[in-house]
């Protein structure tokens, strides 16, 4: 049993399964638990081509800069059905932060609003959060990885 | 309507747009679907047009000079336009990609059927997910 729990904390340390699900108002109670860290939160999808071309990025960024305070955090936008999918392809980019389903249920439009009233829907999309919990940055579309890297930079001076 | 051809959210809406387009001909609007996606050459947007039976007009954005002209950035996103060129609506098609079946907010049908009776749109801007537009 004991070795079992290991497994599963082992596969969520690593974020290969679904740390669970947040809504708007869970995913913000979330990124406050990381205060005094900058949060990357990115929204992706397994079906969004340019999400899953970034999401080794994201992994490599996560891995050079958490010893100097950033945070990543990602939210698959996937619906409940498409989970084993979700869980496969993250099973394959052993990403090293969690990440979490959209909650089901509720009209969309109110989730993209409340993460930022300028977020069309468009996927991948992220968000950067400064050290004192404020909205610092959002990038819409794919990312190179330079440009992730400046904007972390930038906030963990 | 920016349209893909790959893209899942914008696929899950071809029989939707494939009807409304055939049934609001009829009361004098046109459907018209935009492609700037630049790794979706012309050629494949004829061929999935004709795999899915999309009869309305069909325009390949090879710079996609036309989604920045509108702002458009992902698929599918829809803006209706009235006949003075001034933009009515903008945004889904309903807020179920999942399953026409159980649409609550059928919003560009809302939108059009409130035009043709010289309403005003109650919800002229909406939301959804969707692939984000492969600009140049």
């Amino acid at each position: 049993m004991a070795a079992l729990l290991l497994a599963a904390s082992g596969s969520l340390a690593q974020g290969t399964r679904l740390a669970g699900e947040v809504d708007a108002g869970g995913l913000s109670e979330r990124i406050a638990r990381e205060k005094g860290h900058v949060v990357l939160v990115n929204f992706w999808a397994t079906w969004c081509v340019p999400c899953r071309e970034e999401f080794p990025d994201l992994s490599r960024l996560q891995k050079a800069y958490a010893a100097k305070g950033l945070r990543v955090i990602g939210i698959s936008t996937d619906l409940e059905r498409e989970t084993p999918a979700v869980e496969k392809f993250l099973g394959e980019q052993k990403p090293g932060f969690p990440n979490y389903r959209k909650k089901k249920g509720g009209d969309d439009q109110q989730f993209i609003d409340a993460i930022d009233a300028s977020w069309g829907g468009e996927l991948p999309f992220t968000v950067l959060y400064a050290s004192d919990g404020r909205k610092a940055r959002v990038l819409s579309g794919k990312r190179p990885y330079s440009e992730y890297e400046k904007e972390v930079r930038a906030l963990l001076r | 309507m920016f349209i893909a051809t790959k893209c899942p959210y914008s696929n899950a809406y071809n029989d939707r747009m494939r009807e409304m387009a055939a049934a609001y001909e009829k009361q004098g609007i046109v459907f018209a679907g935009i492609n700037s996606n630049k790794s979706e050459p012309a050629d494949e947007v004829v061929s999935h047009a004709k795999q899915h039976g999309l009869a309305f007009p069909l325009m390949k954005d090879p710079e996609n000079k036309v989604a920045d002209l509108y702002d458009a950035r992902h698929t599918p996103e829809i803006f209706v336009v009235d006949p003075q060129g001034k933009l009515r609506y903008h945004g889904r098609i309903d807020e179920n990609y999942e399953d026409p079946a159980k649409v609550a907010s059928p919003d560009l049908k809302n939108a059009l059927d409130a035009m043709l009776v010289g309403k005003a749109i109650a919800r002229a801007e909406t939301k959804a997910f969707g692939c984000s537009i492969k600009r140049v």
